[in-house]
């Protein structure tokens, strides 16, 4: 069972992994789109 | 529904139907009579294989649809749709070569869909790479497109591989009249294919959408650093990086 152990271990961690790497970068942008639209108010 | 609902939606299906796909697989479906207990492989490995597939189909299509309406919006779907392919195409060679280790006694062969598979992976990553070289947003699509196609050209050789030369590799589970997976294990298969395209839908909007805020960031940025340029050149007031705001 330590092979089927470590296939199971190998693709959940890597989606979950992926997945968390995923949200944070969207968080990030979504942060940069912001500031950039609250600069851009300010500007006005 | 918008983008954001439809991504939570699929995800926590998604990780329902796979948590569903871990219990089958590991504790209610039993060993096979051939395989063994590393017949629970079966219900990782295809649904990876699937959704590389699914990915690169993806990225094709927004490829072919960039390259006609120059839309940015393709460009930032087939972004998302190879890497998400890059990241499936490497754990269906890991899932793949765990499964080998114990069966065929060796971690790597030089079978044709193993070295097809691994080619399709190196050419997800070219394109990856060809999308953070410098240059405008549009020779980024562009170049991305070409290697995006280039890979998705791989996609049938990958597929028929097992068809078309003699291979170690098994042939066709579920396509093939003589079907020789049933009952629970053939449910549990099928179902992890589900759970595996739901996960990958809600990755695909979600690197999507980072991918186009990430661009209108970025123009935002490149717009300032135009606006500054130009006052410290004229010596006058900066002026707005977005025309029409002002």
């Amino acid at each position: 069972m330590g092979y089927v152990a470590a296939g199971y271990i190998a693709v959940f961690g890597t989606i979950g992994l992926y997945t968390a790497w995923a949200i944070i970068k969207s968080r990030r942008a979504a942060a940069q789109v912001l500031a950039a639209q609250r600069a851009r108010g300010d500007e006005q | 529904m918008n983008s954001q609902i439809a991504a939570r939606v699929c995800a926590v299906l998604g990780a329902v139907v796979l948590g569903v796909v871990v219990v089958l697989g590991l504790f209610v479906t039993g060993p096979d009579v051939v395989q063994g207990e590393y017949v629970r492989m079966i219900y990782l490995h295809p649904a990876t294989a699937w959704t590389a597939y699914s990915g690169i189909g993806v990225a094709a299509f927004a490829s072919i649809a960039w390259l006609r309406t120059r839309k940015m919006s393709w460009d930032h779907l087939a972004g998302a749709g190879i890497e998400i392919s890059a990241v499936f195409t490497f754990l269906a060679l890991v899932t793949g070569s765990i499964w080998g280790r114990p069966t065929w006694n060796s971690w790597w062969q030089w079978d044709p869909r193993i070295t097809s598979t691994t080619l399709l992976f190196f050419l997800s990553i070219g394109a990856l790479t060809v999308r953070r070289l410098d240059g405008t947003v549009e020779q980024r699509a562009r170049r991305s497109a070409v290697v995006v196609l280039l890979a998705a050209v791989n996609v049938p050789i990958v597929h028929f591989s097992v068809d078309w030369w003699r291979s170690l590799h098994q042939g066709r589970t579920l396509a093939r009249v003589d079907r020789t997976i049933s009952g629970l294990q053939l449910s549990t298969m099928l179902l992890s294919i589900v759970g595996f395209t739901l996960v990958f839908s809600a990755l695909l909007i979600l690197r999507a959408r980072t991918n186009r805020w990430e661009d209108e960031a970025a123009q935002g940025g490149l717009g300032e650093a135009v606006s500054m340029r130009r006052s410290e050149a004229t010596g006058g007031p900066a002026a707005s990086p977005h025309p029409g705001t002002v």
